[in-house]
């Protein structure tokens, strides 16, 4: 009876310790999106528009099971973040090439005349998408901010 | 044997509630207060074209008194009411919002405002306290009797899609007849820009096409709508030149801004008479 309820005791622990590693291997976009936020912060913070963004601008991305976008609660500041997880990374080339697209229109939203704040066009410019595992990140920032988010990624997702 | 009664204890019953229903409608026709209603009575025709139900109509000049009810939330085209200072308290005047930003660590106006999903997250400067609130926050705090919104030019009229468009501002209307549910909502054209505008997405066929949106969300939520830009257009659509600041053809000048407020003071929204 010992050696089971040591059995037993054993096979406990080891599931207390592999549930948080799993946890950390694939945290959700959200608690993703909030690291990268922290990394790049804003003086009024981000501001939610997932859903909006996913129907209106990302309905083509493929096998994607969790998402999160913010942009700027400044509407002079031009900051955005989308953070993806994929299912697996089967699309992961389509996905980036899609990001990439996306990037490419809202600069040029912003050249056609969207705004004329121009001190954000180095964003538009400086616009990135990366990958870590099955996150793909897209990120609108200063080229310092694009660096600390990209790095950000890469601790937690690698 | 004893006679049947006339009138059963069922009939007291049913004509007891029969009086207290009729005594309820006629209370609540008498003593409900008195609400403001817009000064619109279905369609009409104007030329060949349909005019929807939801423009206001001229009315004898509203005066000073009305402009000093209304708060108005909008775009740098908006901010320039203040700049100029044509409101109550001039360049201190509490009745325009706009976004807010920081600058040296200081939170002040950004002069600025965007149409997006974010709108209702966004920081409004709030000129009262000279905080950054929430559209909620700001709402919460002054309830403003009427609220005139000129927002779209920004994003709408350059990119959005009618149902970008129309969500954005479902989102923004909806969240000021939630907040605070006594506010008129009025909702303005966006202004016409110059011919020496350089922004090759504004264009008076896109301006007009946008404020037609305009026009069917004030129809879906019942609200005025005031076609500012008829007042401030040539013939073919463009600013007048009158009206221009002769900046990037987007902002009115101080004339401008006059015949902005002289158009709502005189296409008023009533009170019930």
């Amino acid at each position: 009876m010992k050696a089971l309820f040591r059995f037993l005791f054993f096979v406990l622990l080891v599931l207390c310790l592999c549930i948080p590693l799993s946890a950390k291997e694939n945290p959700d976009a959200k608690t993703v999106s909030e690291a990268l936020q922290k990394a790049c912060p804003t003086e009024f913070g981000y501001v939610d528009n997932s859903e909006y963004y996913m129907r209106t601008y990302f309905s083509d991305l493929a096998d994607i099971d969790d998402f999160h976008i913010v942009t700027c609660a400044d509407s002079t500041n031009f900051s955005e973040i989308g953070v993806f997880h994929m299912k697996d990374t089967a699309h992961l080339s389509q996905n980036q090439k899609l990001l990439k697209k996306y990037l490419a229109k809202i600069k040029s939203n912003f050249e056609n005349g969207v705004v004329y704040n121009t001190k954000e066009y180095p964003k538009f410019e400086n616009a990135k998408v990366f990958a870590s595992g099955r996150y793909l990140v897209y990120a609108v920032l200063d080229r310092d901010g694009v660096t600390k988010v990209e790095t950000a990624l890469r601790g937690i997702a690698e | 044997m004893k006679p049947k009664p006339i009138f059963s204890v069922a009939h007291f019953v049913f004509g007891g509630i029969l009086f207290l229903i009729l005594l309820l409608l006629f209370c609540m026709a008498r003593f409900l207060p008195k609400g403001m209603y817009p000064n619109h009575s279905g369609s009409r025709t104007v030329g060949s074209e349909s005019v929807p139900s939801a423009l206001l109509n001229p009315t004898e000049d509203l005066g000073d008194e009305y402009i000093r009810k209304i708060t108005f939330l909008g775009e740098s085209t908006t901010y320039g009411l203040w700049h100029y200072g044509i409101l109550e308290g001039g360049k201190s005047s509490e009745q325009v919002w706009t976004g807010a930003t920081v600058q040296n660590g200081k939170v002040c106006c950004s002069g600025t405002l965007s149409l997006s999903p974010g709108i209702t997250s966004t920081r409004l400067f709030y000129p009262c306290t000279g905080e950054a609130l929430t559209l909620s926050e700001a709402l919460l705090r002054k309830k403003p009797e009427i609220l005139v919104i000129t927002l779209g030019l920004n994003n709408g009229a350059s990119y959005y899609t009618e149902d970008m468009f129309k969500q954005c501002y479902r989102m923004l209307i909806n969240s000021v007849k939630s907040t605070s549910p006594e506010t008129v909502i009025l909702v303005q054209s966006i202004f016409p820009v110059a011919k020496t505008c350089k922004i090759s997405a504004y264009t008076p066929e896109r301006i007009r096409l946008c404020n037609s949106w305009l026009c069917d969300l004030a129809r879906e939520y019942e609200l005025g709508y005031l076609d500012t830009a008829s007042a401030l257009g040539d013939a073919e659509g463009y600013l007048r030149p009158e009206y221009d600041n002769g900046g990037d053809g987007i902002h009115l000048n101080r004339e401008g801004l006059l015949e902005v407020l002289r158009y709502i003071r005189t296409h008023g929204y009533l009170e019930e008479i």
